[in-house]
């Protein structure tokens, strides 16, 4: 039978769902059971429990209701008390019923039991309200202050008007007036007696104390009777019609109190108290024990029931264990032989795979059981298999067989497809490596010649660089001889500004001198005018002096005389002096005018003493350039031998890559390419040998291209390169 | 006429001073002493023959205006040249006169025998002011009469 894993596994979660199933299916029964006793608890004991707490409390309320209607009087206040009553009444006939609709027969005989006494309660209150309404004391009272005080008071003016009409003194022959009033006085004193005795009667709490004023009233009364009688008897000149009025009101006050003491006597409170003291209390007391009764027997009603709930849920505590047990039981056992059984065979394929990922392909692949892991196992097997293939395959490759032939499993084979991309690539390198190996060898021995010819060129260009560093040199010397030569200028220029500026202030002094010269020459003048003007004085003075006068005059004359001449000497001088300060004011002039000049031929000698000494400077940095130059040119002529050496070896390492690429089989077609070597070797030895190496270079891309065309399509070698330099290299031997 | 007298008995002393580039000569005797030219102060409504004032050594000294007597252009400028003081007798009284001239030259000797009259046309000048022509050396000195010259105008002169 092929037991799969799957199988398995849905037989154990089968066995485990159904006992699941039991499982609830217990505990749903067992639930509504212990609902329903919980709501019956609730709905039907607890509140019948209610009910009669309820009950207890209307028939409390109708006994204070009760207590409290015997402490008032006046029928609205009754009535008040009286509505109150009767709905508590009603509201106890409610629960009764309510109670009797879901009690036990218990608790119907009871309830029966109540309405018996409460029938007997109704007609008690009834009877109460009756008495309290009645109310005798009260009406007494107010028909002896209302109606008896109005005849009291009618009866007092009456005896007053009769006292009145009395005659005073002793002229009345028939009767004694003194006697008369005091007749009159007794009557009034009677009747107060008699009514402070009836009100105090009223007050009086005791039934037989107010039975015995009353009586007391009563007998006050007829003795105001008999008094006025006997005074009506005794004065028979009164006015009679006063007198009857007088007897008639004393005969309705006495009406009036009979009736009050009537009224007093009867006592219908006293009577309604006695009644609710005695058979009322008793019966409301029977009453609320029987409610209570009532009570207790829902509480204990209550605990039994919860007694049973409590019961009930343990039984199903142990049924649900047990199914519980069971299930868990089948659970974990199926689940410990269905994960011991996959882990196995799991942990047999996890070694297995990990085996072959390292690479191990010697591994057992046989299962006993006929199973999912079993499939695995045959699949990994043929992974194995094809894995090997592959592998055998990349060997051959290894060995250097590229004419082995891969194919690819499937499209989606990655690495199949990797292999036999992999061998068309590495045909195709090792043919492209096996040309480029030849063209190697030829550029290597071409960059030997260039080498050589570089060589060459560099040790022309080191004796041009030294020819230059000559001249340079030279021309150094010639422009640090301008630099000193220009200095010296500078110099001079510098001080023939200064001695320009200093021979521009010389004449401008010369000239303010000349100008105190003219002034002075002035005074000079003043005083030879002022001299010969003396001089005619005295002529004139000696002329009239006569003979006396004449050596004066001679003096005088000779005085005029000097003066004279010394005007005209002064005269010359100031002439003279204003045209040398005329010439020199314009010497001055043209000094100042010269100066700027001067200054900017300073200048300009300055700039181009600087200039030449920046020159100096450039040349000296020239010449050291080109000795840098001359050292740079040095290591290139070194640099260019050394790359013909290198060029040779770079020859010696393509033969070798050759003979390495060889090692791979490319089938038949890449011979040819292959037989080119040894004349390659060849035409490198030759490049050594100076003279002959430009007639070599021609006859080696006469030799080369027929061997290149000869090869499959695409290997045109193009030495057009090459043929240029070996044209520029002649034309360079031509120079030297 | 003590001026008589005394020329009879020796030379006669002149002084020569020019006007206009010409020479004049006046007798010394008369001549108090030469100045040099100032301002005058002009004297309102005084005429042409003496216009103004000056001050010498604290005399106020009228100042005749000669070039007008004799008909000469008036001077360009009154800064320049000398002033000669002389005195002249005016009804028996002396009187200090001034008046300007271009320069004066010199104190000359001359016999006034060698006077020569001037030739009535030979100058458009006053022929009263003139006394003679003197020579001195090469060049002609005109001799002014000095009564007439500076004698105030009595009558208006026939201007020139």
């Amino acid at each position: 039978m092929h037991l799969t894993i799957k199988k398995k596994l849905i037989g154990a979660f089968a066995i485990v769902l159904i006992l699941m199933s039991g499982l609830a299916w217990v505990s749903i029964t067992r639930l509504a059971g212990s609902h329903s006793d919980l709501e019956h608890l609730v709905n039907v004991t607890s509140k019948n429990a209610l009910i009669a707490a309820e009950m207890e409390a209307d028939f409390i309320e109708i006994e204070a209701a009760q207590a409290e209607m015997l402490l008032v009087r006046g029928d609205a206040e009754l009535d008040v008390f009286d509505r109150k009553i009767k709905e508590r009444m009603e509201s106890l006939r409610k629960h009764r019923l309510a109670l009797e609709a879901t009690s036990d027969d218990q608790v119907r005989a009871q309830l029966r039991e109540l309405d018996t006494a409460f029938d007997r309660y109704v007609e008690l209150e009834a009877q109460i309200s009756e008495f309290l309404h009645a109310d005798s004391a009260g009406r007494a009272l107010a028909m002896s202050q209302g109606v008896g005080e109005e005849a009291y008071k009618g009866l007092l003016a009456g005896l007053e008007r009769l006292e009145e009409s009395l005659p005073f003194g002793v002229s009345s022959a028939a009767a004694d007036p003194a006697g008369l009033r005091n007749g009159l006085t007794t009557v009034r004193k009677a009747v107060d007696a008699a009514r402070i005795a009836e009100q105090s009667a009223l007050l009086q709490e005791d039934l037989e104390q107010r039975k015995a004023t009353m009586a007391t009233a009563k007998t006050q009364f007829e003795q105001a009777v008999a008094a006025l009688d006997s005074f009506r008897r005794t004065n028979r000149q009164a006015d009679t019609a006063l007198v009857a009025s007088a007897v008639e009101a004393l005969a309705d006050l006495q009406t009036i109190s009979g009736e009050t003491a009537a009224l007093a006597l009867s006592n219908t409170s006293e009577q309604a108290s006695a009644l609710f003291a005695g058979p009322v209390m008793s019966l409301i007391a029977s009453s609320k024990a029987v409610l209570s009764d009532i009570a207790q027997h829902n509480i204990d009603a209550m605990q039994a029931e919860t007694q049973l709930s409590a019961e009930h849920y343990t039984k199903a505590r142990n049924t649900l264990l047990t199914v519980a047990a069971v299930a868990i039981a089948v659970g974990l056992s199926a689940a410990i032989i269905l994960s011991v059984s996959i882990g196995r065979g799991l942990d047999r394929a996890i070694a297995l795979v990990r085996k072959v990922a390292a690479g191990d392909r010697r591994v057992d692949t046989s299962h006993v059981l006929r199973d999912e892991i079993g499939d695995l196992m045959n699949e990994m097997k043929k992974m194995n298999d094809a894995l090997g293939e592959m592998a055998n395959a990349a060997e051959r490759i290894s060995d250097g067989d590229l004419t082995v032939k891969v194919t690819r499993r499937s499209d989606y084979d990655g690495l199949g497809m990797a292999l036999e991309k992999m061998i068309e690539k590495l045909r195709e390198v090792m043919e492209g490596a096996t040309v480029s190996s030849a063209a190697v060898a030829d550029s290597s021995l071409a960059m030997s010649a260039t080498a050589e010819q570089l060589s060459q060129g560099s040790t022309e260009q080191a004796a041009a660089a030294e020819e230059a560093s000559a001249a340079m040199e030279q021309m150094t010397g010639n422009i640090r001889q301008t630099a000193d030569n220009a200095a010296q200028t500078e110099k001079i220029a510098v001080q023939s500004s200064k001695d320009a500026a200093e021979s521009g202030a010389a004449v401008a002094e010369a000239v303010s001198a000349m100008k105190t010269i003219a002034e002075k020459i002035n005074i000079i003048q003043e005083i030879a005018r002022q001299t010969d003007l003396l001089a005619l004085n005295a002529a004139v003075e000696a002329a009239r002096a006569g003979n006396h006068g004449k050596g004066f005059a001679v003096v005088a004359s000779e005085v005029r005389k000097l003066a004279e001449r010394s005007q005209q000497a002064a005269a010359e001088i100031g002439e003279l002096s204003g045209k040398t300060v005329s010439v020199s004011e314009r010497a001055g002039e043209m000094l100042q005018s010269l100066l700027p000049s001067i200054q900017r031929t300073s200048d300009l000698v300055q700039e181009i003493s600087a200039a030449t000494r920046e020159q100096n400077v450039g040349a000296d940095q020239i010449n050291l350039a080109i000795r840098e130059l001359d050292t740079v040119i040095q290591q290139n002529a070194a640099s260019a031998t050394e790359a013909a050496s290198v060029s040779q070896s770079l020859a010696t390492q393509s033969d070798q890559l050759r003979g390495l690429i060889s090692y791979f089989d490319l089938g038949a077609n890449m011979s040819s390419s292959s037989s080119r070597v040894p004349s390659r070797q060849g035409g490198g030895a030759q490049a050594q040998s100076g003279s002959s190496r430009v007639s070599t270079h021609r006859a080696q891309p006469e030799r080369a291209r027929p061997a290149a065309h000869a090869e499959e399509g695409g290997f045109a070698l193009d030495l057009g390169p090459e043929e240029l330099s070996d044209a520029e290299f002649e034309r360079h031997q031509a120079a030297s | 006429m003590t001026n008589n007298s005394m020329e009879a008995n020796r030379p006669d002393l002149l002084l020569i001073f020019r006007l206009e580039g010409e020479a004049f000569a006046l007798s010394v005797s008369w001549v108090h002493e030469i100045l040099d030219a100032q301002p005058w102060a002009p004297v309102p409504n005084s005429g042409p023959f003496a216009p103004g004032l000056i001050n010498v050594r604290g005399a106020v000294v009228p100042v005749i205006d000669i070039r007008h007597r004799l008909g000469l252009p008036p001077a360009r400028s009154e800064r320049t040249g000398r002033m000669i003081v002389f005195e002249h007798v005016i009804d028996c009284v002396s009187h200090k006169l001034a008046f300007n001239a271009d320069s004066v030259e010199q104190v000359i000797e001359c016999d006034l025998a060698s006077l020569e009259p001037v030739p009535p046309l030979g100058t458009s000048w006053p022929q009263e002011c003139l006394r003679g022509v003197v020579r001195n050396g090469d060049e002609l000195v005109i001799l002014l009469e000095t009564e007439t010259t500076f004698a105030p105008p009595t009558e208006p002169f026939v201007a020139a």
